[in-house]
């Protein structure tokens, strides 16, 4: 039994032996396909070779176009794009339309454009030229007018000087006047007719910023020419000379002190003197004092300021108080909105120019209650109501829409 | 290497002052980010700046970069340093300052108080405006908002 067992298992062993005897391949095939693979293994090799030797002349291209692109891209970059132009353009416009007791009236007031030309790091030319009340000529009521035209130059990183036609360092307003910067449509009057804002002369101007918080303004220009009869007789705004042929006997000299404390706050005061407001007619002597706060937190903004001409007290015999010439205007404002788009203000002014009288008769007050929209911080709409009182009776509403760039 | 003209030595130095107070003396290799079409569009959606550019370079070590940006305030490029840690301003600095008005800016006093700002700061609100330099407080603002966006989206593809 047990024998019987072994010769089938050893049959049936012997069955599967032939079989894997078929199936095996013999030694010389088993030699063959060895040569075969060792064939593909050194053709891959050669062929991963030839591949890594690409990748490493592909991998030396790439970074020869990276450096290429860098330097093309340095050079892109590097031109001078306008903002970096040796030529400079600018300009601004407002267009206001006024409903008062002085007359209902559509002007564009102000359009203005600005030039200027860099010829080095150092040296520039800055000019602004305006057309006012947008029609100039005989008879009508526009004026084209060069209110800016000077050389600076930098002296250093704190100190410049100027030479040419600029804007008189007194004020606010006078050198910052773009419409997006204030509020109200029309300028205020205490600027408008004590200062006189916008006032410009020709001279030679010293600017220097000597600390964080502290710096001055000189200025040597020529001087005012003020009527010297009629009911304009020594009004210093109607004394402006736009430097038009400009009578030039006797000049003018302005300085200006500037104290910024902090962000918040920056304070001003300038003292002007002139030997003789009416270029050798009267020997008029004057001199103007002015002193300005701005204060801006948190969206809430203060304005204020103050000045003062006195003139020889020869004048008050030609015109009755017309020695001393004073105004001030306080000026709360809150800006609000996601970006501060909107703004509301309120400002009570008054001025007199025959304040050297007794009697206060002469004196126009005004309080002005508005709002500003800017659209983008450089576009603005405007609207506001004026109540005049004293001297002053113009009431009424203004609107009007600024820009600049 | 092609420079702009306008970019003086004294230029240079300050910006190599500044990298170098940054990082120590020890200036790592400058970086570039890529302007794609889509960083075009989103930097010009949300920024507005005078000019977008191809790349904007940058040097980075550890979790600090430096960025230097150019904005327009009136007319003029300001140049500003700008250093961001972890998504917050460590330090702005105004290297090149080429407007007329509206150096303030450049104060020490009116820079820090970015420090330690994110893009989530309303930096209209909570800087401080400064009369007379409307325009070049806009650019600054500008200039730190589009470095921290820079900054968050430079190792995206």
């Amino acid at each position: 039994m047990i024998n019987k067992k072994i010769l089938v298992t050893a049959i049936m062993a012997c069955g599967l032996n032939n079989a894997m005897a078929t199936d095996t391949p013999s030694i010389e095939e088993m030699w063959k396909i060895i040569q075969q693979q060792q064939k593909t293994i050194v053709e891959l090799k050669a062929q991963i070779n030839t591949n890594s030797q690409q990748v490493v002349e592909q991998k030396e291209v790439v970074e020869q176009q990276a450096q290429v692109l860098e330097v093309i891209a340095e050079s892109v970059e590097d031109t001078p794009t306008i903002s970096q132009s040796k030529y400079k353009f600018g300009g601004y416009g407002e267009l206001h339309y006024n409903n008062t007791d002085s007359g209902n009236q559509i002007d564009f007031h102000r359009f203005v454009l600005f030039n200027g030309y860099d010829f080095n790091e150092k040296t520039r030319f800055y000019s602004e030229l305006e057309i006012e009340h947008a029609l100039s000529g005989d008879g009508k009521p526009g004026e084209v007018e060069l209110e800016q035209a000077f050389i600076e130059h930098k002296l250093n990183d704190t100190t410049k000087m100027t030479a040419g036609v600029s804007l008189m360092p007194v004020g606010i307003l006078n050198e910052t006047h773009e419409p997006n910067t204030f509020y109200g449509v029309e300028r205020n009057n205490v600027e408008k007719n004590i200062i006189p804002s916008t006032w410009w002369e020709a001279g030679i101007g010293f600017n220097k910023q000597a600390t964080q918080n502290f710096g001055y303004d000189l200025f040597v220009s020529s001087g005012l020419n003020v009527p010297i009869d009629g009911s304009s007789a020594f009004l210093i705004r109607s004394g402006r000379q736009k430097v038009a042929k400009a009578k030039a006997n006797d000049g003018a000299v302005t300085a200006r002190l500037r104290y910024s404390p902090s962000n918040n706050l920056q304070l001003a005061a300038s003292y002007q003197y002139q030997q003789d407001i009416t270029q050798g007619a009267l020997d008029v002597d004057a001199s103007l004092f002015e002193m300005n706060a701005q204060y801006n937190y948190n969206g809430f903004g203060l304005k204020a300021l103050y000045a003062q001409w006195n003139l020889n007290d020869k004048v008050n015999a030609i015109s009755a108080g017309r020695e001393k010439q004073s105004g001030y205007f306080i000026e709360p404002s809150y800006r609000f909105g996601q970006t501060n788009q909107f703004g509301i203000f309120t400002r009570y002014s008054t001025w007199d120019n025959n304040a050297g009288s007794d009697n206060s008769d002469d004196e126009v007050k005004q309080l002005d209650l508005g709002f500003n929209y800017w659209i983008t911080p450089l576009v603005v709409l405007k609207a506001d109501i004026q109540n005049q009182s004293g001297a002053g009776d113009s009431d009424g509403f203004n609107l009007g829409v600024g820009y600049s760039f | 290497m092609v420079f702009q003209q306008q970019l003086s030595a004294n230029d240079k130095n300050s910006t190599k002052e500044f990298l170098n107070e940054t990082f120590n003396n020890d200036i790592p290799k400058v970086n570039r980010f890529w302007v794609n079409k889509n960083n075009q569009k989103t930097i010009k959606q949300l920024f507005n700046p005078s000019q977008i550019k191809l790349s904007y370079r940058y040097w980075q070590k550890d979790d600090t970069s430096a960025w230097i940006l150019d904005e327009i305030g009136k007319e003029r490029d300001i140049t500003t340093g700008i250093v961001i840690s972890s998504d917050k301003i460590v330090k702005v600095q105004v290297l090149v300052y080429r407007e007329s008005r509206g150096g303030q800016v450049q104060n020490k006093r009116f820079t820090q108080q970015y420090n330690n700002m994110s893009s989530n700061n309303n930096f209209i609100k909570e800087i401080d405006t400064i009369s007379g330099a409307t325009l070049s407080v806009n650019a600054l603002n500008k200039q730190v908002k589009l470095a921290l966006w820079l900054n968050h989206n430079k190792n995206k593809p």
